[in-house]
């Protein structure tokens, strides 16, 4: 199985390097400073062929998951749904497990343990998040918000088909943790279903997550394509930092904390 | 025995260390505000007094949240923030328009929101300060529900407080805007009265 994926991910990425070159790469504005450093702020130089491939996912939104997600909000109960997400979630322990080390992050990999063994058991499987209200809360991490805790930076931004907003460092990351994940190496080596079902009922459950939140941008946004590499950045950013300000983790890292308390710039 | 006390110590040494960085690092991040706290309570308390009302209809909840936008909001510095370098290349009259289209935005994308409340919490949970600006910390909480951490950013100049974004689990309302403002400016070769067309028309809606 993992022979097969890396063959289907290399073909992937021979696609996309393809696709990158032949439609070229924007230009940098010249004899123009201030549009200089925007161009080099907003760092999306592939940016036209992000477009079409946003375009494309949309349409996959709209067509597929979008009306899948509808009929799944409209036939489960709220209960079912929370059971589906903890139940998920639990299964991504181990790598959020290595991560937190990975990460030097003693506490929070110790909270994952606990939440591991709680919910697996009294939990029934980890359909019920009950070590949440023990006091140990939920926290994700993956091997992108590693690299960029080891000091990588994110590279440029990059919509990838289907996978959504992403950039070099994160999706990186997305293949190591599927390397890490032992349920596709231990659980399930030689099963090609578990790890595509699995992957389904994430996207769905995601879906189903962020549904009022992609509403409103939809209905709202003139630009969502800026809007969602905007929102894309400053969320992975709060998830590097684990939601502090600026302390602690985001001296380690290099990139900028996304506000800070003194009078903001005006550039992008 | 010797190796299994060093390997004690060792712990006792981490924990304390651990400990150590907490404290201090807790240390140089307070300066707190209260009167920045009391204005987000305040402004919460307003909300749910007069958009929360499920009877509203939605020409007064809009109306109401203009008022609210008026007394709390500073949205000419919001606007101004949200169009970042462009500002400075627009006219009087863009600009004018573009603070009139904004608001209007904000109103129309913020306030059916509310609508559908049902005993959420809002609980401010801590501040800082430099200089003018304060941060308010809060978590908004939805039973059953991870909480959600907003933090308020605030214009203060001795007793008047004026918000100037909102920002939800680390995503800002001024950076996102001022994203997809810039991006439709820049694609239309630098044009506002673009934007400020899409704007309109969003707006009409």
């Amino acid at each position: 199985m993992v022979v097969r994926i890396s063959k289907q991910f290399k073909s992937l990425v021979v696609l996309l390097c393809a696709v990158i070159l032949f439609a070229g790469c924007s230009t940098v504005p010249k004899n123009d400073p201030e549009a200089a450093a925007e161009f080099k702020k907003i760092n999306d130089p592939v940016e036209n062929v992000n477009r079409v491939i946003f375009g494309v996912n949309q349409a996959f939104d709209k067509v597929i998951l979008k009306p899948v997600t509808f009929a799944y909000r409209s036939l489960t109960p709220d209960f079912f749904r929370k059971g589906v997400s903890n139940f998920l979630h639990n299964l991504k322990s181990p790598v959020i497990l290595v991560n937190d080390i990975l990460q030097g992050e003693i506490g929070r990999a110790g909270d994952t343990v606990a939440r591991f063994v709680i919910n697996s058991t009294v939990g029934i499987f980890g359909l019920v998040d009950v070590a949440e209200n023990l006091g140990f809360e939920q926290h994700n991490e993956d091997f992108g918000q590693t690299l960029a805790v080891w000091g990588f930076g994110e590279g440029p931004y990059l919509m990838l088909p289907i996978l959504g907003p992403s950039n070099p460092r994160d999706a990186i990351g997305r293949v190591v943790d599927f390397f890490v994940d032992p349920i596709n190496w231990w659980v399930a080596p030689d099963d090609n279903r578990i790890p595509i079902i699995r992957t389904a009922v994430s996207a769905i459950d995601l879906r189903d997550r962020l549904w009022d939140n992609l509403e409103e941008i939809d209905k709202n946004s003139i630009d969502p394509y800026a809007s969602y590499r905007s929102m894309y950045r400053q969320r992975r950013n709060n998830e590097i930092r684990n939601g502090s300000n600026s302390q602690s983790k985001a001296d380690l890292v290099p990139t900028k904390p996304t506000y800070e308390l003194a009078e903001p710039s005006l550039t992008e | 025995m010797s190796i299994k006390n060093s390997k004690t110590t060792l712990l006792v040494v981490i924990i304390f260390c651990l400990g150590l960085y907490n404290s201090f690092s807790a240390l140089g991040a307070t300066n707190p505000d209260p009167a920045g706290e009391d204005f987000i309570r305040s402004l919460r308390d307003q909300v749910l007094s007069t958009l929360t009302p499920k009877e509203l209809s939605e020409a007064d909840r809009k109306s109401n949240f203009e008022k609210i936008i008026d007394r709390y909001f500073d949205i000419n510095r919001m606007a101004r923030m949200s169009l970042g370098r462009y500002w400075r290349k627009a006219d009087k009259d863009e600009r004018n328009e573009f603070i009139t289209q904004f608001k209007a935005m904000v109103v129309n994308t913020y306030a059916e929101r509310f609508k559908s409340y049902s005993g959420e919490r809002l609980i401010v949970s801590g501040s800082s300060k430099r200089g003018r600006m304060i941060l308010v910390n809060s978590e908004f909480k939805k039973k059953g529900e991870k909480p959600v951490r907003i933090d308020w950013r605030i214009f203060g100049i001795k007793d008047k407080y004026k918000l100037f974004d909102v920002i939800i689990e680390g995503v800002s309302l001024v950076q996102t805007n001022r994203s997809q403002f810039s991006s439709v400016v820049r694609r239309n070769d630098g044009s506002i009265s673009a934007l400020l067309k899409l704007l309109r028309e969003k707006n009409s809606k």
